[in-house]
């Protein structure tokens, strides 16, 4: 069973991004929220890279967008707030790392 | 010393808009350049991404209170320092939302900041 990750916080203030990758399962699914979407551009990111396919990495848009973070859709997709509710909805399990 | 020679420095280390520290900075900043109070900016760690340009706060329904550091010069708080390794380890390139911001390495930032008689951190 795969679970959803919502990361809340940057990885340069906390280690929670950190607690989540050491977790993390291959079919699981990981979204940058929040502050969380200053993890596009900390080194970690690179391993999330490597566990996850890039369809199951995915960014909120407007929080990226409110905090000038330009989003390469080679390295995360982009998630509109509608359909972060209809993924959190779908989903059986997540965790909230905050 | 007598009270009129005393020099703050704020700390800014949290990012604009997860939670309040940053907002509530600039209103302390605000007050102490009302009372012509010498003030002087200091943003390290995530505290950096309150400076960054072009940040768009109405996306997530917020009001954009960065605007005000446009005003800082109006108080003439014209001491503004960013550290430049907190810059560095977040990929940013020292591109402002205002003019008068100063980068300093490591040991600059730590030596200017620790001149001031009363810091506070937020």
């Amino acid at each position: 069973m795969s679970t959803l990750h919502l990361v809340r916080t940057s990885a340069f203030q906390t280690n929670d991004f950190e607690q989540c990758l050491n977790v993390i399962q291959s079919n699981d699914t990981i979204v940058l929220l929040d502050d969380g979407c200053y993890n596009l551009n900390h080194d970690l990111w690179q391993q999330a890279l490597d566990k996850i396919v890039i369809s199951a990495l995915y960014i909120v848009a407007a929080h990226a967008q409110a905090r000038a973070i330009s989003v390469d859709d080679r390295e995360v997709s982009s998630l509109s707030l509608e359909a972060l509710m209809s993924l959190i909805c779908e989903t059986e399990k997540s965790v909230t790392w905050q | 010393m007598s009270q009129t020679d005393k020099s703050v420095a704020i700390i800014n280390a949290c990012a604009p808009f997860s939670q309040a520290n940053a907002k509530d900075s600039l209103d302390v900043a605000l007050i102490f350049g009302s009372y012509e109070q010498t003030v002087s900016l200091y943003f390290q760690a995530d505290g950096v991404y309150q400076l960054i340009a072009e940040q768009q706060p109405e996306s997530i329904q917020q009001k954009d209170f960065l605007k005000t550091f446009a005003a800082l010069e109006f108080y003439d708080i014209d001491n503004i320092y960013i550290c430049k390794n907190s810059l560095e380890q977040r990929n940013l390139p020292a591109k402002f939302c205002i003019d008068n911001v100063q980068v300093l390495d490591r040991d600059e930032f730590g030596m200017s900041l620790l001149q001031h008689q009363t810091i506070l951190r937020f």
